[in-house]
């Protein structure tokens, strides 16, 4: 073959198979599930009708999904404001060149993250057990603080999520906001100390703004991950949890879909997540001036 | 000297609230693992009891034994099926990245920037969106309740992508391709024979294969969806199927949890470096 040809047609070669496979089992769902969210679809049998933006409508006014996206969004802004708020304050400890044993904290942290949703929904739900978890026996109890029924009382579902949020997330977040920490240079710091400023002052005026870039990114993925929990919810609260004080956006497509099977509706419900997701990321990454940035 | 002795102890004030904090974390961090661990060696009777306690009384295998043998669910066939799962996955993932990255990073061709920004913007979309579609696509391939049903749609990842291109964009010299060339050697041998054997671009798969190894292993939405019977369940589904069927047998579920993790830790405590720089990797700009 000549050079030219073979240089020309190698690279197409290359990206076949994973082309192939994208769009097999990206493109073409993603596109076919816009088609089928304008159908009525119930079933694997039965025709589809065309329906228009009529499941999207329907959507205001479907007390379960506004149930589910309120969850959601307090669960999005307790990652954010919480978990992020003690990443970062654990990254900040660690960071501190006087803190020793940074790679035992490092790894233990870490750790909830490589654990399956499943298992850690059946770790925590002994652990919020009423009468035999460790949470009540063990810290709410020598706090003289009362038996709470964790995952039964439609007022600590979500707080009961959360705090398995917390578990799950505030590690890995850590380490994202360690990473950034060791990109500050070290001479800025200095720079700040010589200058006479307190710590405070240096957290706000020199570290806050260089975290920029990984504040955006830790957000934008706090954001996308809670409209994504799936397993701890559907688990711990067993689908919605009493009152659906527990239903998640993930669980309501699920449910609608697979025990429902309103696959239109379904689709409704995920393509309006995507676009919460890319609203609220847009939202977020003009707020944090990232466009300006870059561009 | 007084106001230097204040300042010095005020920051071993400092550091000992700093080690109280970060020590308490740590137990969080650690405490369910330890209490799922602990609990798989007690009988329901030794959970269901007041006062708890941390340490099983007279610790038995009991649990253990029920479920190797398959006397609720077949864990070791699911065991089975999800390791056979992540192996093909993972050889789907790294062989298809690898090409297309190679694509990307070392030629030129029409649209290339464009196709590259697309299959990153893929990287935005949630994988809730396709399942409904995938699943009635699974149906008409007749394919519903089989392995690769569950194996083949995660195994095109826009990361994998993203990161290899990365890695033979810095690290794969154009000048090693071109002599391999001019040694007469075909595109794709020197694809296979050469790039791949870059200490820099097979530590960059062996990250993208252990970041493919937990998320196929924990996986648990696109499986429960996919599979219907308890034979061709994956762990975390045939864990999950557990919750549900009997009255809370927190002890069996504790051992079956035990046993889900571990080969994991084992990976970690065996590339806990790897583990780590894989995960932080999109949070690395550039």
């Amino acid at each position: 073959m000549r050079w030219h040809t073979r240089l020309k047609v190698a690279p197409f070669l290359f990206l076949a198979p994973y082309l192939v496979g994208l769009f097999l089992f990206w493109i073409y769902p993603v596109a076919y599930a816009f088609y089928l969210s304008l159908f009525r679809v119930r079933g694997l049998w039965e025709t589809p009708t065309f329906v228009g933006l009529k499941n999207y409508f329907n959507l205001f006014s479907d007390q379960r999904f506004l149930s589910a996206l309120a969850n959601t969004s307090i669960y999005a802004a307790a990652s954010v404001f919480i978990i992020l708020a003690c990443a970062l304050s654990l990254a900040l400890l660690i960071h501190h060149p006087k803190v020793r044993y940074k790679h035992l904290f490092r790894t233990t942290y870490f750790l909830p993250m490589l654990t399956s949703g499943v298992v850690i929904a059946i770790m925590f739900a002994l652990i919020f057990d009423q009468e035999y978890g460790a949470l009540n026996n063990y810290v709410m109890a020598p706090l003289g603080l009362g038996n709470i029924r964790w995952l039964r009382d439609p007022s600590f579902v979500m707080p009961s999520i959360i705090i398995v949020g917390l578990w799950k997330f505030t590690g890995i977040n850590t380490l994202y906001f360690l990473v950034g920490l060791q990109n500050i240079p070290d001479d800025v710091r200095e720079a700040a100390i010589i200058d006479g400023t307190s710590p405070v002052q240096r957290f706000v005026y020199v570290v806050l703004p260089m975290l920029k870039p990984i504040l955006t990114f830790v957000v934008v993925l706090a954001i996308v991950g809670s409209f994504q929990m799936f397993a701890e919810p559907y688990l711990l609260a067993s689908g919605g949890g009493p009152q659906d004080s527990g239903l998640f956006m993930t669980v309501y497509l699920y449910i609608t879909a697979f025990q429902q099977v309103e696959f239109g509706y379904a689709s409704a419900i995920g393509y309006t997540m995507v676009f919460i997701i890319f609203g609220l990321s847009l939202l977020q990454m003009k707020l944090m001036g990232t466009f300006k940035e870059d561009g | 000297m007084r106001a230097w002795s204040r300042h010095r102890a005020a920051s071993t004030a400092w550091l000992s609230v700093s080690y109280i904090i970060l020590f308490t974390a740590l137990i969080v961090a650690a405490f369910p693992f330890l209490w799922m661990f602990l609990s798989s060696f007690k009988t329901n009777p030794q959970i269901y009891r007041i006062p708890i306690t941390l340490l099983p009384p007279s610790p038995t295998v009991e649990n253990y034994t029920m479920l190797l043998t398959g006397q609720h669910i077949p864990f070791l066939r699911q065991f089975f099926n999800s390791s056979v799962i992540a192996a093909i996955r993972i050889t789907v993932n790294l062989l298809a990245c690898s090409a297309a990255a190679y694509a990307f990073a070392k030629y030129t061709f029409p649209l290339q920037n464009v196709l590259f920004m697309l299959i990153i913007g893929f990287l935005m979309i949630p994988p809730q969106i396709t399942v409904v579609p995938l699943f009635l696509l699974m149906n008409s391939f007749g394919w519903l309740d089989t392995i690769q049903a569950v194996a083949l749609p995660g195994a095109f990842t826009a990361f994998g992508v993203f990161l290899l291109r990365q890695v033979m964009v810095s690290s794969v010299p154009l000048e090693i391709i071109e002599s391999a060339r001019m040694d007469g050697a075909s595109e794709f041998r020197t694809f296979v024979q050469l790039v791949l054997r870059l200490p820099a671009v097979s530590s960059g798969m062996i990250v993208l294969a252990t970041l493919t190894f937990v998320a196929t292993w924990n996986e648990y939405f696109w499986p429960v969806i996919a599979l219907r019977s308890s034979s061709k369940f994956t762990l975390p589904v045939g864990l999950a199927s557990l919750v549900g069927m009997y009255r809370v047998e927190y002890g069996m579920l504790m051992a079956g949890g035990f046993m889900a993790v571990f080969p994991v830790m084992l990976f970690f405590i065996f590339g806990r470096k790897t583990f780590m720089q894989g995960f932080t990797a999109g949070a690395v700009k550039g």
